[in-house]
């Protein structure tokens, strides 16, 4: 997902949508649009962890 | 009387940057291959449309400011992008009409960036984008 950095492009902010044939990498580049933030980093896979400990902690004293 | 005259409304998008007010010129060529049809008994020559052979030649203002001229074209070269050249600017971004159409050329490819500097003069930038897929935007 881009956003537009420049005025040149569009609106300032707004989403942009390449059209055909758009070479991203220069308009990257020429910092014309950039990577939005708001892009949800994909989720690690849920992997069970072992919570249990193999000592006991004493708390009598 | 159909003419044309071109004050300051032509259109020019490059890599879908608006680059019409660093633009001097802009000649966009529509060519095809004449390839030859004629046969034994025909007494006039004939021909048939071949491979298109399509070209986009721009001048523009040398700023080297960002976001103008150098940012735009510089990542550019040696590689193919989409060029949109239209008679006016369309009231509603990437919508064309059919008097006012979006000519288009969609991977074409720039093989290099001049740069000129004169004293006393702008530096300018004169570019040849060619190659590409030609169609007419007028929806």
């Amino acid at each position: 997902m881009y956003v537009i950095l420049s005025e040149r492009v569009g609106t300032l902010g707004a989403k942009f949508d390449p059209a055909d044939g758009v070479n991203i990498d220069a308009l990257l580049a020429g910092g014309f649009i950039g990577l939005s933030s708001t892009t949800k980093a994909p989720k690690s896979a849920k992997t069970d962890t072992d919570t249990d400990t193999d000592t006991e902690t004493d708390t009598k004293d | 009387m159909a003419t044309t005259t071109l004050l300051s409304n032509p259109h020019v998008l490059i890599n879908s940057v608006n680059m019409s007010d660093q633009c001097t010129a802009a000649n966009f060529s529509i060519d095809y291959a004449q390839l030859t049809a004629t046969a034994f008994g025909d007494v006039d020559n004939k021909y048939v449309k071949g491979l298109g052979d399509h070209s986009v030649t721009l001048s523009f203002y040398g700023s080297f400011a960002a976001s103008e001229t150098w940012a735009t074209l510089n990542g550019l070269v040696g590689t193919t992008t989409t060029i949109i050249v239209s008679p006016e600017a369309p009231a509603t971004p990437g919508t064309y009409s059919a008097t006012n159409p979006g000519m288009t050329l969609t991977g074409t490819f720039l093989a290099s960036l001049p740069v000129n500097f004169a004293l006393g003069e702008l530096n300018t930038m004169d570019v040849v984008f060619t190659g590409g897929v030609y169609s007419l935007d007028i929806s």
